[in-house]
C-alpha cells in the first residue's frame, strides 16, 4: 500500500469512528431538542390540620398560605425551641403575616402535633 | 400585602376574606385539593429515620416518586433508579421547589430571557434565538440538592427530610452562560451575576428565590443555561424551559425556569444568598451541635458513592461470588477511584470503574464480594476524587443539614 493510500484509509476510518462515536451523534441530535408550549396541573396536597384548637386554626390559615401539610408531617421530632425558631423564620424572613400574639398558640400546636403519639401516614 | 391563594384552597379556609382572590390566575391550573393525588394508592415507603414514612406520588411528567411535600413539590428519586443506569431518567429525576407560586403554563414563543444590570446593552432573548444564535454545548453533570440525605443527620435538623435520592445525573444541552453574558457585555466593576426564575412567593412579602455566582465563575465557560436534559426538553418540574447548570456545585444555584440574569456591581445580599444555604466555613462543613462558626454560602460538592444493587438486609450466597455495583461522583472534579470494603472498612480494594462520561457525571462502578463464610457483612464504598479528597468515615453535622457525604454502609447476610 502506498503512503497516500494508507493516509486516505486513516482519514476514512477516522471519519467513520467519529460518526459512530456517541458524542459525534450528540452534536447532531442536540440541535433537535424541540421546545413546545406546555401546561400542567399541580396538586396542593393537604392544607388542613386535624384539631379544633386556636393553634390548628392558625396553622390552617397561615402555614397553608405557602405550603402543604406534608412539609410539617415529614419533619423529625423537634424541640419546642426548634419549632419556635421555625415560626420566627417564617415571620421574619419568609413573609408569614402572623401576629405576635398568635405565635405561642401556633408553636404549641406544632410541637404537640409533631410529637403526637400516633403519627399514621404522612399528610401530603 | 397580596396573598395569591388559589380559589379551591381558599374556599376551604375558614378565613377566606383574609386572602385576596387572585386565584383565577394562579390556581386555575392546579388540581382541586388533594384530588390531584388520588391516583396515589396506599403504598408507603419507610425511610430509616423517625417520621420517614413516604407515599409514592405521581406528578406531571413523572413516574411515582417519594413524596415529601405536595406544594410546593418535594419529590425524591427512589435509590433503585440509580442501579438502572448512569443517567437518571427525566421522569425519575427528583424535584425541589421553594416557593408557592410555580407557573403551570409556559408559552414558548412568548418566553424571554432577560440579561440586564451592569451590562453595556441589556438584551432579551427568545428560546428560538437561544437555540439558533448560540453554539450548543452538552455536558453530563450531577445535580444534587444541598440538603440531600438531611434525614440521616443526627441530631436531626428541620428542612426537606430527604433520604439519599435528592440527586440525579443528566446530559444537559444548552448554551454557555459566558456566551449569553457576552451578548450583553459585562461592564467593568461587575462583581456577581444573579439568576432569577419564574417562580415566586405565594405571599408578596416572601423574598423571591434568586442565586448569584461570581463574575469569574459565571464566565468560566462551564456554567450553562440548559434547555435539554437527557436529549429532551426539561420536565416542567425540573425547570422547563431553561435552567442554569452549575457543574460541580450544589443544585441551589441551578435556578429553574430561568428568565432573568442580572449583572451586579455589588455583592448580592438577598435572603437566599445572605441568610439561607449557609454552611460553616470548616472542612466538610462539619461542626458540633451548639458550636458556632463563620458561615459562608454553600458552594462546591464533595465526592460520594453508593451501592445500588444491594440494600440493607439483602441475602447473598456464602462460598460464591456476588457482584456489588453502584454509582459514584467526584463532586467539583473528576473521580479518581472508588474503593470497596466487605469488612466494614478494615480493608479496602479498588473497584472497577465503568465508562467515564466526564468529570461532573455519575460513574458506575463494580466490585466482587466473595464471602467465604456465612454470616453478617458490612459493605462500604468510598469515592476519592481527582483532588485526593475522599469520603469521610464519620458523618458531618451542621444546623442546615447540608453536604452529607459520609461513607455509606449496606449490611448483608451470607448464607
Amino acid at each position: 500500500m502506498s503512503r497516500s493510500t494508507v493516509a486516505s484509509l486513516v482519514v476514512v476510518i477516522s471519519a467513520a469512528v467519529l460518526l459512530l462515536h456517541p458524542m459525534a451523534q450528540a452534536a447532531t441530535r442536540s440541535s433537535t431538542i424541540v421546545l413546545k408550549s406546555e401546561k400542567i396541573t399541580l396538586p396542593f396536597g393537604q392544607l388542613q390540620f386535624p384539631g379544633k384548637g386556636p393553634g390548628a386554626a392558625i396553622a390552617n390559615t397561615h402555614c397553608a398560605m405557602c405550603h402543604s401539610r406534608g412539609f410539617i408531617d415529614t419533619q423529625p421530632p423537634l424541640s419546642h425551641a426548634a419549632w419556635k425558631a421555625e415560626v420566627q423564620k417564617m415571620m421574619s424572613a419568609l413573609g408569614c403575616p402572623l401576629k405576635p400574639d398568635q405565635t405561642a398558640d401556633l408553636i404549641n400546636f406544632l410541637y404537640d402535633y409533631n410529637h403526637r403519639p400516633k403519627q399514621g401516614a404522612p399528610g401530603q | 400585602m397580596t396573598y395569591l391563594k388559589p380559589p379551591d384552597a381558599a374556599a376551604r379556609l375558614p378565613r377566606r376574606g383574609f386572602l385576596k382572590k387572585l386565584g383565577a390566575i394562579v390556581g386555575a391550573a392546579y388540581a382541586t385539593g388533594a384530588g390531584g393525588l388520588s391516583a396515589l394508592g396506599a403504598e408507603l415507603v419507610r425511610m430509616p429515620f423517625a417520621h420517614g414514612e413516604r407515599r409514592l406520588a405521581r406528578f406531571p411528567q413523572k413516574r411515582p416518586l417519594l413524596l415529601l411535600r405536595s406544594w410546593p413539590p418535594l419529590l425524591e428519586t427512589p435509590m433503585s433508579v440509580f442501579d438502572r443506569g448512569v443517567f437518571t431518567p427525566n421522569d425519575a429525576f427528583y424535584v425541589r421547589w421553594h416557593l408557592g407560586h410555580i407557573p403551570t403554563d409556559i408559552d414558548v414563543p412568548k418566553f424571554r430571557l432577560r440579561i440586564h444590570g451592569h451590562v453595556k446593552k441589556p438584551v432579551e432573548l427568545t428560546l428560538d434565538e437561544i437555540q439558533r444564535e448560540f453554539k450548543a454545548v452538552e455536558l453530563a453533570a450531577v445535580n444534587q440538592c444541598s440538603g440531600n440525605s438531611r434525614g440521616f443527620f443526627e441530631p436531626r435538623v428541620p428542612g426537606g427530610e430527604w433520604g439519599n435520592g435528592a440527586m440525579g445525573n443528566a446530559l444537559w444541552t444548552g448554551v454557555k452562560l459566558a456566551d449569553l453574558l457576552n451578548r450583553a457585555g459585562i461592564k467593568t466593576g461587575a462583581v456577581q451575576v444573579r439568576f432569577n426564575g419564574m417562580d415566586s412567593g405565594n405571599v408578596a412579602a416572601t423574598p423571591d428565590f434568586m442565586k448569584s455566582l461570581s463574575v469569574d465563575h459565571a464566565m468560566d465557560g462551564e456554567v450553562m443555561a440548559a434547555y435539554g436534559m437527557n436529549r429532551a426538553a426539561l420536565p416542567f418540574l425540573n425547570g422547563f424551559p431553561l435552567r442554569l447548570v452549575v457543574p460541580g456545585w450544589y443544585a441551589t444555584y441551578w435556578v429553574k425556569m430561568l428568565n432573568d440574569i442580572e449583572v451586579l456591581d455589588h455583592p448580592d445580599d438577598n435572603f437566599w444568598m445572605k441568610s439561607a444555604y449557609l454552611i460553616p466555613d470548616t472542612p466538610g462543613a462539619n461542626i458540633k451541635p451548639g458550636e458556632s462558626a463563620k458561615m459562608v454560602p454553600i458552594n462546591r460538592m464533595e465526592p460520594r458513592s453508593f451501592i445500588t444493587n444491594l440494600t440493607d438486609g439483602a441475602a447473598v450466597r456464602a462460598g460464591s461470588s456476588t457482584e456489588v455495583r453502584g454509582i459514584a461522583f467526584g463532586g467539583d472534579t473528576g473521580l479518581a477511584k472508588v474503593m470497596f470494603s466487605a469488612d466494614a472498612g478494615k480493608t479496602w480494594h479498588p473497584a472497577h470503574l465503568d465508562e467515564d462520561h466526564g468529570k461532573y457525571s455519575f460513574r458506575r462502578w463494580s466490585a466482587r464480594f466473595d464471602p467465604v463464610n456465612p454470616g453478617a457483612y458490612t459493605l462500604m464504598s468510598k469515592a476519592v476524587n481527582a483532588n485526593g479528597v475522599a469520603q469521610p468515615m464519620q458523618p458531618n453535622w451542621n444546623p442546615g443539614g447540608f453536604m452529607r457525604n459520609v461513607v455509606e454502609s449496606v449490611r448483608v447476610r451470607a448464607a
